[in-house]
């Protein structure tokens, strides 16, 4: 028997793509945002709701990822923004080389922001760099407190982390500060915010900080 | 279930390794950190399922556990955690920096010896 040393990162192939995905962003002074959460959180009504609040200050780009349909696609165009749908066919999070495929088509749109949303799932995205400046894991209130602490890895590689609907609070079992106190302990540097996309609570502040980060990048 | 990508990954980088392609696996080691986002044994269904009548089946898929071990950033202790809350059990401070616990690599690969021929 012999042994032939290996040592490489399984996803490393993955990695080096991302890599230069994020050089390319960084060429075009992009700030990225990868949107993972559950299905059913509200990723698309945040990306809607960004875009509408914050017409004419921020001009947003989207990479839309899902199994299967491009209805999501379909609801952000309605906004005139450039937008591109990535279909997996049942594979379960993007990887870096569909995001490098899907930003060809608007590579030359006049744009500061692009948000990538992924595949609804809390466990694979994870382990996938995309190429993105930060990942933005979204909860919302009728998912319950405690998914910070069941899903440790997305939120642990977060950034950001939007708690939505908290207009049902008084209607769902969950407790707020519970759940930020989870979130904290898994990531104590996570920024959260809190909003709802149907009242337009916590928008603003929202909105505000992409600007923040735009202007720095 | 992205352990099949992995899984994939996992034979696509040991074929990339193989001094020659006809060597014989015998077994493939690899660690997997705890904060790694990957069930192990869904890694070696997967494993099991890609191979299955192939010249790499009944290759042993050789996983080491990494448990997630932190530093902490006010007492300087090094410690295990059992589960991912990131409080440092000595001083009970959140400021803590991941030491690891996020592996996903592939270490080395075992091959029967080439046979001289007499």
């Amino acid at each position: 028997m012999s042994i032939i040393t290996v040592e490489r990162k399984v996803l490393e192939k993955n990695d080096q793509i991302a890599q230069k995905n994020r050089e390319k962003f960084k060429s075009k002074n992009l700030f990225v945002m990868n949107f993972v959460s559950s299905p059913g959180s509200g990723k698309t009504s945040i990306i809607e709701k960004t875009i509408e609040h914050s017409s004419g200050k921020i001009k947003i780009g989207v990479i839309e990822g899902d199994v299967q349909t491009s209805l999501d696609a379909e609801r952000v165009s309605k906004f005139n923004v450039p937008v591109v749908q990535i279909v997996t066919n049942g594979g379960c999070h993007l990887e870096a080389n569909l995001v490098r495929d899907a930003y060809q088509n608007i590579e030359n749109a006049d744009i500061e922001v692009l948000i990538i949303e992924n595949v609804g799932n809390l466990v694979c995205p994870s382990n996938y760099d995309l190429g993105e400046d930060i990942k933005v894991v979204i909860l919302s209130t009728t998912e319950g407190d405690d998914k910070p602490l069941k899903y440790p890895a997305m939120f642990r590689n977060s950034s950001v982390l939007i708690i939505n609907k908290i207009d049902l609070v008084p209607y769902v079992n969950c407790n707020l500060e519970e759940m930020k106190k989870n979130a904290l302990s898994i990531n104590p540097n996570l920024k959260i915010f809190e909003i709802s996309c149907k009242t337009g609570e916590g928008l603003s502040d929202w909105i505000n900080w992409i600007k923040k980060n735009v202007d720095k990048s | 279930m992205h352990e099949l990508s992995i899984a994939q990954e996992i034979l696509s980088i040991t074929k990339a390794s193989l001094p020659s392609p006809d060597a014989k696996v015998i077994s493939i080691k690899v660690k997997i950190g705890h904060l790694s986002g990957v069930l192990v044994d869904s890694l070696k269904f997967s494993f099991e399922a890609i191979t299955a009548q192939t010249e790499f089946e009944n290759v042993n898929l050789e996983v080491i556990e990494v448990p997630i071990k932190i530093r902490c950033n006010e007492c300087f202790k090094e410690s295990i955690l059992p589960e991912p809350i990131f409080l440092c059990p000595e001083c009970n401070s959140f400021n803590v920096q991941l030491l690891e616990g996020r592996e996903l690599e592939i270490l080395e690969i075992e091959i029967e010896d080439h046979k001289e021929e007499i």
